[in-house]
């Protein structure tokens, strides 16, 4: 009796019922690896902006031990070459190749004994919209 | 005969009923990693906001140990600096600012409305932009050892007539950069007053 009853209830599903259950679970799933992937692409670009600001902590930290004169502006284009990469005033790329570090300074600016260096690191694989960029002041030894 | 209680009996397309419970299981899953990566990317992003703006206000010190010690010479030559500005970056409310005693915590005091420096990095003196606040104290202290060497009155070998005071600054920078970040730097400075007074005027350059 038992048995009977058991056999009785065991029936499968449709075609229908499981093709529609595929199909549903199929763009669920791949919407939500696309989401995935988002999200390690962002990730990436949070570690890329931790690792480019640390290098130009770094590089601050040794142009504040470095000598005055030892910072010079080699291609003299002062305050209005600050911004620019490309042509910079030292050039430096990182152990890995994955960075650029480009600094540039001004000589008496903002005032006369003074120097203003910029630092700008470059994300070399683009995955940074923009250039992390770090500015100090040096002065003169009175 | 259609009873109510029927349709639950029915137990016809349950697979589409697990398929979307599964999925919203990875919904969850998805949107927790969404969340994780915003927080990331905000805790990276606020990490170089606040490290540009320190070394901003980091920077800023130097700037002002310079302006101080000019405007020290300044004021024993000349009564301090001449004009309010130097070039169109720099402002100063207070043109003889190396004499300034008032504030006693710079750190908790420096503000846009009690700053005695001003500096712009860009050109336009416009608050709203990123910019640095100086502000300062100055006192006259007893040189180390000046004070022994007068009152022993030069007997001793080795003591000198060479004492005297020193000025001590002490120098606040503060920094309001990007999205209102906002750093202070205080440094401590001295500088003998032989040295300032015997500066001459010509030695005042601003």
């Amino acid at each position: 009796m038992m048995q009977l009853q058991l056999t009785a209830n065991e029936r499968g599903f449709t075609l229908i019922e499981v093709l529609i259950a595929m199909v549903i679970l199929t763009i669920g799933i791949f919407s939500l690896f696309s989401m995935q992937t988002t999200s390690t692409i962002s990730n990436i670009k949070a570690s890329n902006i931790t690792t480019a600001s640390n290098w130009a902590m770094d590089t601050v930290e040794q142009i504040i031990a470095m000598d005055y004169n030892d910072l010079e502006d080699t291609n003299d284009n002062g305050f209005a070459g600050l911004d620019d990469i490309a042509l910079p005033d030292d050039q430096t790329s990182s152990d890995d190749n994955l960075y650029t570090l480009y600094l540039n300074v001004a000589e008496d600016y903002p005032i006369e004994g003074c120097k203003t260096l910029r630092i700008h690191i470059q994300d070399d694989r683009q995955q940074l919209k923009n250039v992390i960029t770090y500015e100090y002041i040096k002065e003169k030894a009175i | 005969m259609f009873s109510p209680a029927l349709p639950l009996k029915n137990k016809d397309g349950y697979v589409l009923v697990v398929a979307i419970m599964m999925l919203l299981v990875l919904t969850l899953i998805g949107i927790l990693a969404t969340k994780s990566t915003v927080t990331e990317l905000q805790v990276s992003a606020n990490d170089k906001v606040q490290k540009q703006t320190f070394y901003h206000a980091d920077g800023g010190t130097e700037l002002a140990q310079h302006l101080m010690f000019h405007n020290a010479i300044c004021q024993t030559t000349s009564g301090g600096f001449s004009a309010n500005n130097i070039g169109t970056n720099i402002f100063f409310a207070d043109t003889s600012f190396s004499n300034n005693k008032e504030a006693n915590d710079l750190f908790d005091t420096i503000e846009d409305a009690t700053r005695i420096v001003a500096f712009y990095p860009g050109n336009a003196q416009d608050d709203s932009l990123p910019h640095t606040n100086f502000l300062n104290t100055s006192q006259v202290v007893n040189n180390p050892g000046s004070g022994l060497s007068m009152v022993s009155g030069y007997d001793q070998p080795g003591t000198s007539s060479v004492g005297g005071t020193s000025k001590a600054f002490s120098i606040a920078s503060q920094h309001i950069g990007l999205v209102n970040s906002e750093s202070v730097v205080e440094v401590r400075w001295k500088v003998g007053n032989s040295v300032l007074s015997s500066a001459s005027k010509f030695d005042c350059e601003y």
